[in-house]
């Protein structure tokens, strides 16, 4: 192998595969990742056998060639290079690296030892959408999730594809996140609806790699999930187990209704939390034309917050854990904030108003 | 044979050709789910597995599967997730293992479930006066298992038949009660980890739910979770959990619960609700008895003259005498004669080389002093103060029983008559019979001596 790249486009690449590699993991080989040049492309592959990165660099190639290099090692060094152009070579496994005034040796481990990356049978079926619509709905979908080691299931999101809409959906039980993205915003030619799941360390991977800009294809088969664009693509294994049927506990009627302004709201959550006590309470009262957020502990003091909103129906007190809360306002957009509240109890629907691609809804924390 | 069996056997022949990593990380989870017409199909847990089995391992594999089923023409691959994937309790003890067990070490007679080691049976272990109470013991744990004696709390130095005899009455329980009774045998160092484990990842309910599934519990060397905070604890609650429902619970250390100082006062007591039994060093007729056991275990014969020789130069516990057995067994056959006195002598003397030899004087009463906190020069001072009074006489004890000393040679080293000595060594020697606390310390001072 010998090549010629730009070091600014080497390091983007190597900046999206390398959290894939497998560190901690008992197969050494995992920390390395694959350096390929062939066919007029430069490729990079790192993976943790539950998902695999492989990107493409743009460069000039002299002479074809691959091998695997420690990732870390590899990252740090081109990392910290200042000029602009690297010749890269291969001798003997050992990867010389060369720029005007630097030259260094990596010791390579043969490609034999490197997994070899699935492919999935068929790439006949997709879905197609723009990578900041994906990048939306996975981030206002993760917050809902916490990785949990008793419920398994959870640490994934759901995906529910109908021909006019896919929807994401996480949930930990105690909050849930959903988001539609209808058909105008993905183009697909799957003709039956499916539903699977995704797993979170996946999603984040995503969240991390996603550009705004530029389109994302989605392919799948029975136990494997393909994200693909022009620069790169990422194999992941679906999770396993039954999601939650969560339909049945949105909460459908309200016995009161609050629609407050979502930044002040975000303000007055963080500045109340400061006080809340150990298992991270505040309580939201009703007040006339307002609601009052009250937080305290015994030990360290006690405050509220007025907050002008327009209530309707008679509200109850209720109380939150407020990273919950703040967790589900952050992921809104929008000026205003809807609240659909019923028992003290019972769920609380949270959502922008008139807007019915997202919705939160958080469990309260329980009373007596 | 079925293909769970099948696949155990082939998955072992593909063990010992790869790397510990590259196994775990390829073939654990895997199963054989199918097989017809020659064509035996493999699911394996993830896409990544199945690639590499497929390109990498396909032909060992189908070799292997062969030597078990030669009808095996090819294998195919699928995946199947581990989220339907229960572990299997492997059995290892039908007929058609013998093969594989030769090969394997004795590690692979570990039941994964019990985690009992098979080889441990009431039958191979020797009954002397050193452990015959708890011997009887266990024979009644075994005939009412929970009620009779719970917990049973069994105490000895090293390499004296503690685990041996554990890990028997687990066995026979199985044995005898057919699988409806389900021993555990843990040590507790394993039990830490569980715990630290459980608290880390946060699941304790599954290393609580792990432990109060066993209707028998064995834990080994439970010295070494004293101290622990947040492991006695939960062995606390678990023990209690257990006894409650009136499972049986049995424990072994290397001293009794008075004097594992780090333990917490609620264990202790409750180790002493149950019964307590020693197991002492064996006595020289037990030493022959269980050298002639070994003997008859491995299918070997020695001279009558050569087994009164081990057994009377090799004193300290059955695992050495183990170890100057094989020693000697594995001289005998690479040079293929008989071995006469002289050379069984040479390999005991390399082996374990005499006490005389590896202890002096000094080192015993170092070791007296150590164990009773007094300082050495008071042992050999003229002080007659209670403290040290015992301590002397125990020294002087030690030093005839291990270095055969003369009467005056002990009275001088010790700044003392040759009749003080005397009285010391008869007054002790028949202490010891009477009181089960001085054999105990007796014991404890011995492994200190002989501890390097």
């Amino acid at each position: 192998m010998n090549i010629v790249v730009i070091r600014e486009k080497l390091k983007e690449g190597l900046d999206i595969i390398s959290r894939a590699t497998g560190e901690g993991s008992q197969l050494p080989i995992l920390k390395n990742i694959l350096l390929e040049a062939s066919k007029n492309k430069i490729t990079l592959v790192a993976t943790n056998l539950e998902i695999a990165t492989t990107c493409s660099v743009m460069g000039k190639i002299i002479e074809d060639g691959k091998t695997t290099v420690p990732g870390n090692l590899f990252s740090g060094l081109i990392g910290a290079l200042q000029s602009e152009r690297i010749n890269i070579s291969l001798k003997n496994e050992s990867l010389e690296i060369k720029s005007d005034n630097y030259k260094a040796k990596i010791q390579g481990t043969s490609t034999e030892e490197f997994p070899i990356i699935p492919r999935l049978k068929e790439k006949k079926e997709f879905i197609e959408m723009d990578q900041a619509v994906l990048k939306e709905a996975l981030s206002q979908t993760v917050v809902a999730a916490q990785f949990s080691e008793i419920r398994p299931e959870l640490n994934n999101i759901h995906l529910y594809f109908t021909v006019d809409s896919l929807v994401f959906a996480a949930t930990d039980s105690f909050r849930l996140g959903e988001k539609k993205i209808s058909d105008k915003e993905f183009k697909s030619n799957i003709e039956n609806e499916f539903s699977c799941l995704l797993p979170l360390k996946t999603a984040n991977e995503l969240l991390r790699i996603l550009n705004e800009t530029g389109a994302v294809k989605i392919f799948k088969d029975e136990n494997q999930i393909l994200f693909e664009t022009e620069q790169w693509e990422c194999i992941s294994r679906l999770g396993e187990g039954r999601f939650p049927e969560y339909k049945q506990i949105i909460p459908k009627t309200f016995i009161s209704e609050a629609v407050v302004e979502r930044s002040e709201f975000m303000n007055a959550v963080k500045l109340t939390s400061v006080l809340s006590s150990r298992v991270n309470e505040i309580s939201l009262k009703p007040h006339d034309k307002a609601i009052e957020i009250v937080s305290g502990d015994e030990s360290a003091g006690e405050n509220d917050y007025l907050l002008a909103a327009k209530i309707s129906g008679k509200m109850k007190p209720i109380g939150f854990n407020w990273k919950y809360l703040s967790d589900g306002l952050k992921a809104l957009k929008g000026n205003e904030v809807y609240l659909g509240m019923s028992d003290e109890n019972k769920a609380v629907l949270i959502k922008t108003p008139n807007e019915p691609s997202y919705f939160y809804i958080l469990m309260p924390i329980l009373k007596g | 044979m079925d293909l769970e069996q099948l696949w155990q056997l082939a998955l072992g022949e593909m063990e010992v050709q790869l790397s510990r990593a590259n196994f775990a990380t390829w073939l654990k989870n895997s199963r054989l789910i199918e097989k017809s017409d020659g064509t035996f199909v493999v699911a394996l847990p993830n896409n990544f597995a199945k690639e590499w089995v497929q390109n990498k391992y396909q032909k060992n594999l189908l070799g292997a599967v062969r030597n078990y089923d030669p009808s095996a023409k090819k294998l195919e691959f699928t995946v199947q997730g581990t989220a339907v994937v229960e572990p299997k309790p492997q059995k290892i003890t039908t007929t058609d293992f013998t093969k594989f067990e030769n090969r394997m070490n004795l590690e692979f007679k570990i039941d994964p479930v019990s985690n009992l080691n098979s080889r441990y049976t009431l039958k191979s272990l020797v009954v002397g006066a050193s452990n015959e109470l708890a011997a009887a013991a266990a024979n009644a744990i075994i005939d009412e298992v929970g009620t009779k004696y719970n917990p049973f709390f069994v105490y000895g130095g090293v390499g004296l038949g503690k685990t041996h005899l554990m890990q028997a009455i687990g066995n026979e329980i199985i044995a005898r009660y057919k699988g409806k009774l389900r021993p555990k045998y843990v040590t507790s160092e394993k039990f830490t980890s569980d715990v630290i484990w459980g608290i880390r990842n946060k699941r304790m309910e599954d290393v609580k739910k792990k432990y109060r599934e066993a209707d028998v519990l064995i834990i080994d060397d439970i010295q070494f979770i004293g101290g622990k905070k947040a492991t006695e604890e939960e062995f606390f609650y678990t023990f209690n959990a257990l006894h409650e429902n009136g499972k049986q619970i049995i424990i072994s250390s290397d001293r009794p619960p008075q004097s594992i100082p780090t333990l917490e006062e609620r264990l202790r007591s409750r180790f002493e609700g149950g019964l307590i039994a020693d197991i002492g060093f064996p006595e020289y007729e037990m030493r022959v008895a269980i050298i002639k056991s070994k003997l008859l275990e491995g299918n070997r014969s020695l001279s009558e003259e050569i087994i009164d020789l081990i057994a009377r130069k090799v004193k300290k516990n059955v695992r050495e005498i183990e170890g100057v057995l094989n020693k000697i067994l594995f001289y005998r056959e690479a040079k293929k004669v008989e071995l006469s006195v002289k050379e069984v002598e040479e390999i005991i003397k390399k082996s374990v080389k005499d006490f005389s030899q590896r202890v002096s004087e000094d080192q015993i009463l170092k070791a007296v002093a150590d164990f009773y906190n007094v300082a050495p020069e008071e042992l050999t001072g003229r002080v007659r103060k209670k403290e040290v009074v015992e301590p002397r006489q125990v020294a002087m004890f030690l030093i005839r029983d291990i270095l055969e000393m003369s009467y005056p040679h002990i009275g001088e080293k010790l700044g003392r008559d040759h009749t003080t000595a005397i009285h010391a060594v008869e007054k002790i020697s028949q202490e010891i019979n009477k009181n089960s606390s001085l054999s105990q310390k007796i014991n404890l001072i011995k492994e200190l001596i002989f501890k390097d």
